[in-house]
């Protein structure tokens, strides 16, 4: 076989992937919005669940859902920013050990996680099953990522700023609070919204932390069931809960997909911002 | 360099912050080897693999069908979805016209943040009821491989995906020089060149199949044996820590902490393989 004709089948046995990944996301959409489709209407989102989940709507697992995302969110954002401005801007070497630290801590199941969180939190500080406990446990999980990923806003900051602040004789944090921070937020922010999903699709944490209660928290120490154990929950233990489960993943797919494409377009349009 | 003044305190007050990233890790392990220290020391960490039977209401511990479930699914999820994620890898940058190129990397990047419960239910409503009538129940080996590799796809391919295009491309250039084609330089150069970031993307990836647990629970069956078949029902040991720890107390939850420190044991040990080869 002459070379163009080995690249022509390369190329077309090849491809099958790419092509199949984007069928899967079809058959994720539409697997998901046959079922569940035809159950969401107004009232879902506003209404408590009845019959274990059968009928009514998910009000409270949106509410739970909310807590714990803003709970984790503003839990891991002032430490894992902290950290990576010093790992970016002040570090002078012996950082080795932190960075192993945290690949570790992005290496470990959710499941651990959890458990680490029942007992640490729920438990020893006696927090109980609580929006409180899971939001705390999910802010350690995505903190890795968090300060990965602001670690390299920073250092993806153009090295002619740096340059200029030393000209002009600046001290470093002076330079980070007026020049680097703000030339960096909209990926920070973008780093944001990519942890937010995280802790969106996450259910194993909130399982061990957060329980299982369908009654809306109004507290921080309050439990409650974040949308994805309520799938969960509903595909597995309610006889005949398959559709509302369905109509639940539409809701939260919806929710993730969303903020993540906040996320690619978020640093476009806060630049445009700052620009102008 | 040195930092000035101003710079040396705020390095100062900043560094507590990056230690925590070393706290934490320390502080799990702990906490985790902690509630699995009571049966540990009456039991022995053998007794764990030795046993071939789970019945910690009988003081009974096996953790062996467990440990055989997790190792089973996450090696069959990898063979399924290795072919596929370096597929795409060599597809995306090499072959692809860009319309495909950037649809089949936005798609791989929507399925990495679909809810691992999300293909567990879809497993459940799609997938098992084509299999429930020749292999009733349905549940077992093969659709929780087939959902596991799912999950871990987008994680195995865009690694591969970054690993490609990492090569620089003076190799493949030399390659077509000599009257060849971007295949033969796919063989010649790109592959050997970009193997091991290839092997550690693969690596995450079993990481992540072996450590996730919600997906996996919803289509294996969870029943404790030793999986004999593709329709076998099996359990993994997030899978045992998850259906229960709600009731679990004494030694029984001391014994579900100790399948948590073996799960740790399997994921820190490929952690470090994957780092010492890199």
């Amino acid at each position: 076989m002459t070379p163009a004709g080995r690249d022509r089948l390369a190329g077309v046995l090849l491809g099958v992937a790419p092509v199949a990944a984007l069928m899967l996301v079809a058959l994720v959409v539409v697997g998901v919005g046959l079922d569940g489709a035809p159950e969401v209407h107004a009232a879902f989102l506003t209404e408590a669940p009845t019959q274990a989940g059968r009928s009514g709507g998910i009000a409270p697992m949106l509410a739970a859902t909310a807590w714990v995302l803003v709970i984790g969110i503003g839990t891991a954002l002032p430490p894992g920013l902290a950290a990576a401005v010093y790992l970016a801007e002040f570090a002078q070497g012996g950082t080795r050990m932190v960075r192993v630290a945290l690949d570790v801590l992005a290496a470990l199941p959710s499941v651990v996680y959890g458990l680490f969180g029942m007992a640490f939190f729920c438990e020893l500080l006696g927090f109980g099953w609580s929006v409180l406990a899971g939001g705390l446990t999910v802010a350690i999980m995505i903190l890795p990522l968090f300060v990965r990923l602001c670690e390299a806003a920073l250092v993806a900051v153009p090295a002619d700023y740096r340059a200029a602040g030393a000209a002009l004789g600046l001290p470093r944090w002076r330079l980070l609070g007026r020049v680097l921070l703000p030339a960096a937020s909209p990926s920070i922010a973008a780093a944001l919204v990519l942890a937010s999903g995280r802790v969106l699709a996450e259910s194993a944490v909130f399982l061990f932390t957060a329980g299982a209660s369908t009654r809306t928290p109004h507290g921080l120490l309050e439990p409650g069931r974040v949308l994805a154990v309520h799938i969960y929950q509903l595909a597995v233990e309610v006889p005949g809960g398959g559709a509302r489960a369905a109509a639940t993943a539409l809701v939260l797919l919806v929710g993730i997909v969303a903020t993540t494409s906040g996320a690619a377009l978020l640093p476009q349009l806060l630049l445009r911002r700052t620009a102008a | 360099m040195r930092l000035r003044l101003g710079d040396a305190h705020v390095a100062w007050a900043l560094r507590p912050f990056a230690w925590l990233a070393v706290v934490l890790p320390a502080l799990i392990v702990v906490f985790i080897a902690a509630e699995a220290a009571p049966v540990l020391q009456l039991e022995g960490a053998l007794a764990f693999l030795t046993d071939a039977r789970w019945a910690p209401t009988s003081g009974v511990y096996g953790l062996g069908p467990m440990i055989a479930g997790t190792l089973l699914s996450g090696a069959l999820a990898l063979a399924l979805a290795a072919p596929w994620a370096i597929a795409f890898g060599l597809h995306v940058n090499l072959f692809a016209p860009r319309w495909l190129a950037i649809g089949g990397r936005a798609a791989m990047r929507l399925l990495a943040g679909v809810p691992s419960v999300v293909f567990g239910l879809l497993a459940l409503t799609r997938l098992v009821p084509l299999l429930v009538a020749r292999h009733p129940p349905g549940l077992g080996v093969v659709v929780s491989a087939v959902t596991l590799a799912v999950m871990i796809l987008p994680t195995a391919a865009l690694a591969v995906d970054a690993a490609v295009a990492q090569v620089p491309r003076e190799g493949p250039v030399a390659v077509r020089a000599l009257g060849l084609g971007t295949w033969d330089g796919v063989r010649a150069v790109i592959l050997p060149q970009a193997a091991a970031n290839i092997r550690a993307g693969l690596l995450l990836a079993l990481g992540r199949a072996a450590g996730e647990t919600m997906a996996v629970l919803m289509v294996a069956g969870n029943t404790v044996q030793y999986p004999t078949g593709p329709f076998s029902s099996f359990r993994t040991l997030t899978g045992n820590i998850a259906v229960e720890m709600s009731y679990a107390t004494g030694l029984h939850r001391s014994a579900l902490f100790v399948s948590a420190l073996f799960l740790l044991a399997m994921v820190l040990a490929l952690a470090v393989f994957d780092g010492r080869r890199t």
